[in-house]
């Protein structure tokens, strides 16, 4: 009861006239940074903060914190429409949102999109309001052993992606996990597979093969035809129907679970979330041969979960003062530019603040649904523009979004070259959404493990100490196992079908 | 076609020797667990292994992919490694002319070669993502595009 | 043999001019430095909004007002930060690219051999130190360990057990712990958290580890919920930002580490521009408004002229060419 009425005092801080129009600066800027591939959220909030010194510290935050959710919604746009995703969070949503767009069904993919990132926003603050403490106490239980175990558990997760053929599902897995490999090795600090690029040595860039493997190597398939015969998509019903509607409450709902949970545990990033909450559709799904056609679970789902994330990993900033990913560190910047400490202390010393902002949440998704929607109509025309003319700046914009990752000339050669590989892998009939998962996964396993031997001086026991890994592992264990099984009672049921005939 | 699979199994093949050649140089195995080694050995050697499973299948009867050809016609081919060339000279001449220059040249040619876009369109396309894009980046986004090096063009505020 | 010489005393010649030339414009340059609306470059090497890049900024937009010039922070992350390093090194020694030196990262580099780094430490000219971090041990409300000598005992009667986190093998607290190792005769069970020192406090808060060694940055909000317990601060004066903790050399260990930020510029800049620019760190941050803005960030602002900024290079080389070894056994 105390909680509702401290959040009913924030939303008197959060509707105060001043705050709205900072929630609503935070959320066209969040939209406009999340478009720009390259750009990130992380940029962005941090390109803001001198901006904000002059304001009041509330208004300051919320106006922060709008923009980091808000560059979710905007993210998924160009995912949809060119195949380009706009931010790392947004990458498997092409491979559904983009083949609804083919169909024509680019603006109902939109709606969807915006409406589960609504809700994803939503349940993720009303879980921190409610339930924030039992919460981060779970999230406290997840040490280097059980975060291990959670990635092996998605990377198990890995066979639920195969299409047609498992060989070459797997062979794509392996395949982002060896490029994972690049970088300072986590053990020794030596550089490896780096071909002596200091570029390398933090590993390949996520954002940079994304755009090549999908964005470009789009792009390349239609420069086979005459541009001017190119067609990107047709355009139809811009609102999702009643039959879309209810395909997509599941997905919305799980996804919401998957992301904030995931947003718990530091170290798990919004791409990741967004990543499971795909798989976890594509397993409950009834149809699951046919992701990647343009199904709307594939859309809804993974566009809820990123949102969840982004607002569900504001939980352990509020109740432990701890930056649970990247932009989220910045956001903590923000507030001590301004003098505060976030962390449970916050509530005590400033609770106008903390609940302020915390109401500034449900304001800024409600602003971001109002400014979203309508904005659909406009995104769709994009599609018209015709393609001779659309491809090249689709080009122009992909470079200057690999160049802006980093600063560097060399994120572009790399986006040109997974591009290539996008290419050759498409024509020989690879699925691409393995090298992704494997490629955010890969270089959580590796350090972990590390991180979990250390805390046992290199015995392997520790693992069996922990219940939750212990529970984690033996799950992916059944997960591997299970597809094994199948197969060879399906060839048995053959051979004594053979026989009987 | 089935060539061009048999192909690229090989060239996976190759690849993963290359991957385990490199693991095979690092340390494999440390007192505190798995060494840098570790991980790109095993992955190599399944790689290995699954381009092995898939040339076979490939080769067999059954596995026999879909036919139809792999390469577009000599026209289609052209156009896109024209867009590949470009993107990648773009990318070289953007250090020594600047973001502003090179980007102008890459649209004006993408636009008004493979694109056919009429002249007027393509100059002012041109215009606003290359000027344009390099002070929208600059002044708002933070993002310092690359400048020119030549100091002659230095001279000319590009 | 005539026209050899003459083709020589020509070359030498034109030497001699350029090198005037050189000489000549150079001065000119510093006479006059910095020009009206020639922007100053300053390279960090990590993406913005971490806590190097909120300082830079600071001093930057500082920096902007004292020279009357823009100074614009340019990000170039990657490889912990030695692609910046190797860009300030390789820019035109002309004062108008300076850049972010951080301790650890800049020295490691250079002298670990495996990171193959095309500078060294003559590579760049000092302008100041600016901010140290430095390094801290704290445990849980609930712990036994009450002092560092708690520690150290524990340590002792159980070597390799005692868990102590780090945010990586070659990070300032990995080097803090493998000094206080050697300092004291233990040895800890080391835990490098790669991912940064957020997962490291997770872990820490959820027990999984028994003390966490961590910057004077890191743990403002925990130590003011009372959640943890600092046992001790490797600096040579108490924190403004823990009233009542005690220094380590208060309880006999004489460790001072911390990650430390500095400015660099290419050598071989003029000194009149080197003055100019290290003249104008000084009163940046010496102004109350800079101090203030460092002390919310839980920034412990320090300034160093650059002969003090070397001379704590040089003494700091030392320490790490010893240690260095270590972190590869």
């Amino acid at each position: 009861m105390e909680a509702l009425q401290n959040l009913l005092m924030g939303f008197t801080v959060a509707l105060a006239p001043q705050n709205l129009v900072f929630a609503f600066l935070g959320s066209v800027l969040g939209t406009a940074i999340g478009v720009l591939p390259g750009v990130g959220p992380v940029a962005g909030v941090a390109m803001l903060i001198p901006l904000t010194f002059q304001m009041s510290p509330t208004g300051a935050i919320i106006m922060l914190t709008a923009l980091f959710y808000g560059t979710q919604y905007g993210g998924t746009i160009t995912s949809i429409l060119l195949n380009v995703p706009g931010e790392a969070a947004s990458a498997i949503t092409c491979l559904d949102g983009y083949a609804m767009a083919k169909q024509g069904r680019a603006g109902v993919a939109l709606s969807i999109a915006a409406i589960g990132s609504f809700i994803g926003g939503t349940i993720a603050t009303i879980a921190l309001v409610l339930a924030a403490g039992p919460l981060t106490r779970m999230a406290l239980q997840f040490g280097p052993v059980e975060f291990f175990a959670l990635i092996v558990l998605g990377l198990s997760l890995l066979m639920g992606l195969a299409g047609k053929s498992m060989v070459k599902a797997l062979m794509m897995g392996i395949l982002g996990l060896i490029l994972a490999m690049v970088g300072m090795d986590p053990v020794r600090g030596l550089p490896r597979f780096t071909f002596g690029r200091m570029e390398f040595m933090d590993g390949i860039g996520f954002v940079p093969v994304i755009m090549g493997l999908f964005g470009l190597a789009e792009i390349l398939v239609n420069t086979e035809e005459k541009l001017s015969l190119v067609s990107v998509a047709k355009m139809s019903s811009l609102i999702p129907g009643k039959k879309e509607i209810g395909d997509s409450a599941g997905p919305i709902l799980r996804g919401s679970v998957i992301g904030t949970a995931l947003g718990l545990v530091p170290g798990m990033t919004g791409s990741a979330a967004s990543f499971l909450s795909y798989i976890a559709e594509k397993k409950v799904s009834k149809e699951p041969d046919r992701f990647g056609t343009g199904m709307i679970e594939g859309v809804a789902g993974p566009e809820t979960a990123n949102n969840a994330h982004a607002n569900g990993a504001l939980i352990p900033l509020f109740t432990l003062g701890i930056p649970a990913s990247p932009t989220v560190a910045v956001i903590m910047g923000a507030f001590m530019m301004h003098g505060l400490i976030p962390g449970p202390f916050l509530f005590k010393e400033h609770p106008d603040v903390a609940w302020g902002v915390i109401a500034s949440f449900y304001v800024g998704n409600v602003i971001l649904l109002i400014l979203n929607l309508p904005l659909i109509g406009i995104w769709v025309k994009i599609l018209k523009i015709p393609y001779g003319l659309l491809f090249a700046v689709i080009v122009a914009f992909m470079m200057v979004g690999a160049y802006s990752v980093s600063n560097s000339t060399f994120d572009i050669l790399v986006m040109v070259l997974f591009g290539v590989i996008g290419y050759l892998l498409r024509k020989l009939d690879f699925p691409l959404a393995p090298i992704v998962l494997t490629l955010i996964l890969g270089p959580l396993m590796e350090r972990s493990l590390r991180t979990a031997l250390d805390m046992s001086q290199g015995s392997f026991g520790i693992i069996l100490e922990s219940p939750i890994a212990v529970v984690l592992l033996s799950l992916a264990a059944a997960i591997l196992i299970a597809p094994a099984f199948r197969f060879f009672r399906k060839r048995k049921e053959m051979l004594s079908g053979e026989e009987g005939a | 076609m089935q060539r061009i699979h048999q192909g690229a199994a090989l060239c996976f093949l190759a690849f993963s020797v290359f991957v385990a050649w490199e693991a095979w140089n690092l340390e494999y195995y440390t007192p505190l667990g798995p060494g840098p080694g570790f991980f790109p050995l095993w992955l190599g050697a399944i790689m290995g292994g699954l381009s092995a499973v898939w040339f076979v299948q490939t080769s067999g009867r059954r596995g026999r992919p879909k036919e139809g050809a792999f390469l577009p016609e000599r026209e289609g081919l052209v156009r896109l490694l024209a867009v590949l060339g470009t993107m990648v000279a773009a990318t070289f001449l953007m250090d020594f002319l600047g973001f502003q220059l090179a980007m102008f040249l890459l649209l004006l040619y993408l636009l008004l070669i493979p694109g056919r876009q009429p002249v007027w369109l393509t100059l002012f396309i041109a215009l606003l993502g290359s000027v344009g894009i390099y002070h929208l980046f600059g002044s708002y986004l933070d993002v310092q595009l690359p400048k020119a090096s030549l100091a002659f063009l230095t001279g000319l505020g590009l | 043999m005539m026209r050899f010489d003459g083709c020589c005393f020509a070359k030498m010649l034109v030497l001699v001019v350029c090198g005037l030339a050189l000489v000549g414009s150079s001065a000119a340059g510093a006479a006059d430095f910095p020009q009206k609306g020639k922007a100053v470059q300053m390279l960090v090497g990590f993406a913005a909004g971490g806590t190097t890049d909120v300082g830079a900024r600071l001093m930057a937009s500082g920096m902007e007002k004292e020279l009357g010039t823009s100074v614009v922070v340019v990000n170039k992350p990657g490889a912990s930060s030695q692609i910046a390093y190797t860009t300030l090194a390789q820019a035109k020694p002309d004062g108008y690219t300076i850049g972010n030196t951080n301790f650890p990262s800049a020295v490691v580099s250079y002298l670990d051999p495996a990171r193959k780094a095309t500078y060294t430490r003559k590579s760049f000219d000092l302008l100041a130190l600016h901010v140290i971090d430095p390094g801290l041990f704290a445990v849980k409300a609930d712990s036994p360990f009450k002092t560092l000598k708690d520690v150290v005992d524990a340590a002792k009667a159980n070597p390799k057990k005692v868990r102590i986190s780090t945010t990586g093998i070659q990070s300032d607290e990995a080097f803090a712990i493998l000094q206080f190792q050697k300092m004291t005769g233990t040895q800890f069970a080391m835990v490098h958290f790669a991912q940064g020192v957020a997962s490291a406090m997770t872990a820490f808060l959820g027990g999984k580890i028994d003390v966490l060694c961590a910057n004077v940055g890191d743990l403002l909000s925990q130590f003011k919920s009372g959640e943890v317990r600092i046992l001790g601060i490797m600096d040579d004066e108490p924190s403004l930002f823990y009233p009542g903790v005690k220094t380590f050399e208060q309880q006999g260990y004489k460790l001072y580490t911390s990650s430390s930020r500095g400015f660099a510029a290419p050598a071989g800049t003029p000194k009149a521009i080197v003055d100019a620019l290290s003249g104008a760190m000084k009163r940046v941050t010496a102004s109350d408004d800079h101090k203030k803005r460092m002390a919310d960030m839980g920034l412990t602002l320090r300034y160093m002229d650059p002969a003090q900024y070397n001379a704590y290079w040089s003494e700091y080389e030392k320490t790490l060419i010893e240690l260095l070894p270590l972190t590869k056994e």
